[in-house]
């Protein structure tokens, strides 16, 4: 403010002496000058005194609001005062009538706590009890007390034991009812059936239900939705049999003693195609085994006994044939006939030792694919378990979870070989017998039957 | 009385069966076969033997020709005959017995899978969890013992009555 003052005047100044310097130049003499001049200063001096009194005035004028604004910060303060005594005044009435509040409820203010607290945990517990699927707006009285800080009301009072005994009630029934399921149909309302608060499946198709708590935020959301692996099997048969059950009829139902966490665990069990997949190439390598062996072993059965059929045929009949073995040996006894005996026996046995490869053909690979099998299952062992020592290294025996993996390995390439060792060893088995029926019909008794023909023919 | 009863009985196989899985019922139908094929052994013996011998042998002492290649011929075939129709099924019955042992081994590897599936759900504190998968795992495989032993002695035993009974007839077709 004083620079700016300061400023102010020297432009007034520089002002006066640019207004005086062209009036110099009419100025002629120096009395004309000199008069100008006082006459100048004297037109200053009554300026400054009319600044210096307009000054004065001011001053006067501040100091008066001054004094004004001083009175009234004493009126405000002496008001603050007083607000604050009241309110101590009426605080200290607060805590009296509190007292006498307290005093007043005596014992029933610690009922009521205890009513809050037990409504609190009573509703925690309904929540996470899948009858509450069925009333999904049970809980909400209980929410109230637990949450008011008012009294609760006797009605209020009286839904908390009211709630109890539904509870139980409805603990043993097994019941059909109506309930929005997330992930079937859009979440559209299902016909569902309950066991107890054990298990939840749809009443249609016996697809078991998942149960979830109803959370704060989304308070209209479905708190079932379907499982998304179902146990099958004998569980759920059993469940469909509660759905067609009647009224009055006796049936095994299915209960989840953890009220769900089993029945969600069936999403983490491998199936068949998963468990065989934790085999890795040993185990598809077994597989493949098995799928090329069991196709052979079949192809050699069915060959096999159309030979055995076809040549059981054969020995009713006195002419021979060369679609089959013991027919092609009788062609050889047929060519020999005219020969001595011994040349006839060595015919004979020649003839026989050129169809015997024949009935052979694949037992050995067969009997080697039964005796590869079980022992490709113990290579898968050991690469598992040496899976399993290499995790061991890295990680340490803390998590079981990280050697799972190469056991796996180990227990499924085991189980493989042995699934494919059994039926290969049957096959081998059916066909090796059949074969050896075969070679002792024409080893030991086509030399009988061609005899036998040629006697009744000649008729000795 | 009260174990007679035959729903008792079926509940009780039928709770066997279920603790012991479904490589427990394998073992149950390979045995049951195992044991049809021995049957059919004592049958054989009992029934179908004895006629066929006598048949057989009197079709050669109905021969005058008894010397000729022909003769030896037609006499290898009897024997044959009765050699085969004694060594039938015997070489299944052998399979068999081998195989009971696999399948109890089967089982207790199936057994392993499922303890193993419960300590990956559950963790390896819960001892009672994995019974079930111990169960799986020891109960086949003292079944397929059982089974296999109940049938060793006769897939050792029936080869040599087959060679005695081939031998014995053999004596009694007489040459010359």
């Amino acid at each position: 403010m004083k620079f700016l003052t300061k400023a102010t005047a020297a432009v007034i100044g520089s002002a006066v002496m640019l207004s005086a310097l062209p009036a110099s130049g009419q100025i002629s003499s120096v009395n004309e000058l000199l008069s100008k001049v006082r006459q100048d200063a004297a037109k200053v001096e009554q300026e400054n005194r009319q600044r210096e009194a307009e000054f004065r005035q001011r001053r006067d004028q501040q100091q008066a609001l001054l004094a004004k604004a001083r009175a009234d910060l004493g009126a405000l303060e002496r008001q603050a005062a007083s607000v604050e005594r009241t309110f101590a005044a009426n605080r200290n009435t607060i805590d009296g009538l509190k007292g006498e509040l307290r005093a007043a409820q005596g014992d029933f203010g610690e009922v009521f706590g205890l009513a809050r607290s037990k409504a609190g945990e009573f509703k925690a517990l309904l929540d996470s009890s899948l009858i509450t699927a069925e009333y999904p707006n049970r809980t909400e009285v209980l929410g109230r007390v637990a949450e008011s800080e008012a009294l609760p009301s006797s009605e209020d009072l009286n839904a908390i034991y009211e709630r109890m005994l539904q509870e139980i009630r409805e603990q043993r029934l097994v019941k059909e009812f109506q309930a929005p399921v997330a992930n079937v149909d859009d979440g559209a309302v299902q016909s569902v059936t309950r066991v107890g608060p054990f298990a939840v499946f749809t009443s249609g198709s016996a697809n078991f239900l998942g149960y979830s708590a109803p959370t704060g935020e989304s308070a209209s959301a479905p708190l079932l939705k379907q499982l998304p692996k179902q146990p099958g099997g004998q569980i759920s048969a059993a469940a469909s049999d509660v759905t067609k059950a009647g009224s009055g009829d006796l049936v095994y139902a299915p209960i989840d003693p953890t009220r769900g966490a089993l029945l969600e665990s069936f999403e983490r069990v491998p199936d068949v195609k998963e468990r065989i997949s934790y085999g890795g190439t040993i185990g598809y390598i077994i597989l493949l085994l098995l799928l090329i062996g069991g196709l052979f072993g079949l192809l050699n059965i069915v060959r096999l006994f159309l030979i055995k059929t076809a040549v059981s045929g054969q020995k009713r009949k006195a002419q021979g044939s060369k679609s089959n073995p013991l027919g092609r040996v009788m062609l050889a006894y047929e060519g020999a006939k005219s020969k001595d005996a011994d040349t006839v026996e060595l015919k004979l046995d020649e003839a026989i030792l050129k169809e015997s490869p024949k009935l052979e053909v694949g037992l050995n690979l067969l009997k080697l694919f039964a005796g590869i099998a079980p022992l490709l299952g113990l290579l898968g062992t050991v690469t598992g378990m040496i899976k399993t020592f290499q995790a061991m290294m890295i990680y340490g025996t803390g998590d079981p979870q990280l050697m799972a993996g190469g056991i796996s390995e180990a227990l499924v390439t085991t189980m493989l070989g042995l699934i494919a060792a059994i039926p290969l060893l049957i096959l081998h088995s059916f066909c090796s017998s059949l074969a050896r029926s075969v070679q002792g019909t024409l080893e030991e008794q086509s030399a009988g039957i061609v005899a036998r023909h040629v006697e009744s023919r000649t008729g000795v | 009385m009260e174990w007679l009863n035959p729903v008792n009985i079926v509940n009780g196989l039928v709770n066997f069966l279920n603790t012991g899985g479904s490589v427990l019922l394998v073992i149950g139908i390979v045995t049951l076969v195992l044991w049809t094929f021995i049957l059919e052994r004592f049958a054989y013996y009992l029934f179908a033997h004895k006629p066929m011998k006598v048949r057989l042998k009197n079709e050669w002492d109905a021969r005058s020709d008894k010397r000729s290649w022909k003769a030896m011929a037609i006499r290898d075939e009897m024997v044959s005959q009765i050699k085969e129709r004694t060594d039938a099924n015997v070489g299944l019955i052998k399979t068999f017995v081998a195989l009971l042992p696999l399948l109890g081994l089967l089982g207790t590897v199936t057994g392993m899978i499922q303890v193993f599936d419960t300590m990956a759900l559950s963790g390896s504190s819960n001892a009672r969890l994995m019974a079930g998968g111990v169960f799986k795992a020891t109960i086949p495989t003292m079944a397929g013992m059982t089974a296999a032993l109940s049938g060793l002695y006769f897939s050792t035993v029936m080869p040599r009555w087959s060679a005695r009974e081939t031998a014995t007839f053999a004596d009694e077709l007489q040459i010359g």
